[in-house]
């Protein structure tokens, strides 16, 4: 892979990076060269994908609204301690 | 600013955010009520503090950090013993001979077992995976809340997410969603 511009460490350590929408053209670009043409690169990048979706997929529980009150009562009622 | 004026900045700057307390406390104390009672030992420290809240900083990394230093302090020493990580028991990333080289397998397992996965790791690494991975706080944030630097930040979350794979991944092949790695499909 000498003869593309990110070796496999620089793709691997920039993953989250990818992910997060932080890189620049330029840099998603050189990543996406890679791993067309490293099978070992795309498969851990779609494997790390697919992990964080099922992290995600469990959804967001809001705080109870059992809690807003407890915690707006307690600000209220808050003496400074 | 008048008294009034900063409980109304507090409130308009701080209540906004618990939703993201109130997940960080039940992931970090895997208990409804006494996440109930971190949110509120939280909102309480943070209103006492506000004078030294600075105006246009990141509010809800303040937030979290304060939580973070409450449930040190007072909760964490009432849970297990931290958990010991075989590192060995580790499995690398999968390669092209893998059975499932892409992970779907992650999709097919329960909600309960990714929660008891993600429980079971140690303080350390727990934190990093719920404020990075569920809550998908910056690293910078996730850094200053819990005092330590963006590379441990990384280096933490690397493991941490081998660690929730390895589990899984065990998961998935106990329970026949994917062959063992080494076994003909």
């Amino acid at each position: 892979m000498t003869d593309l511009p990110y070796d496999c460490e620089a793709v691997l350590g920039q993953l989250d990076a990818l992910r997060r929408g932080e890189l620049t053209r330029t840099q998603i670009a050189a990543m996406q060269m890679h791993m067309e043409a490293c099978q070992k690169c795309l498969c851990i990048e779609r494997y790390e994908r697919a992990f964080l979706e099922r992290l995600k997929a469990m959804g967001s529980p809001p705080c109870p609204d059992a809690l807003r009150e407890k915690v707006a009562a307690a600000l209220a009622a808050d003496d400074g301690g | 600013m008048s008294e009034t004026a900063a409980v109304g900045s507090f409130e308009a700057e701080a209540l906004p955010h618990l939703d993201t307390l109130y997940r960080v406390a039940l992931r970090l104390t895997n208990e409804p009520a006494a996440a109930d009672d971190l949110v509120q030992d939280t909102m309480l420290r943070a209103i006492r503090a506000w004078k030294s809240f600075q105006p246009g900083s990141n509010a809800r990394a303040w937030l979290v950090t304060i939580l973070r230093n409450q449930f040190i302090s007072g909760w964490r020493s009432r849970k297990r013993a931290p958990q010991a990580v075989d590192m060995d028991a580790i499995p690398e990333p999968p390669d092209t001979a893998d059975p499932d080289p892409e992970g779907r397998f992650f999709a097919e397992i329960v909600d309960e077992e990714v929660l008891a996965a993600i429980n079971d790791l140690p303080d350390e690494f727990r934190e990093v995976v719920v404020l990075s991975d569920l809550e998908e706080l910056p690293y910078a944030d996730i850094a200053a809340a819990l005092d330590i630097p963006v590379g441990t930040v990384k280096s933490r979350l690397f493991r941490a997410r081998r660690i929730l794979q390895g589990r899984l991944r065990r998961y998935a092949e106990e329970t026949g969603i994917i062959p063992p790695r080494g076994e003909d499909v």
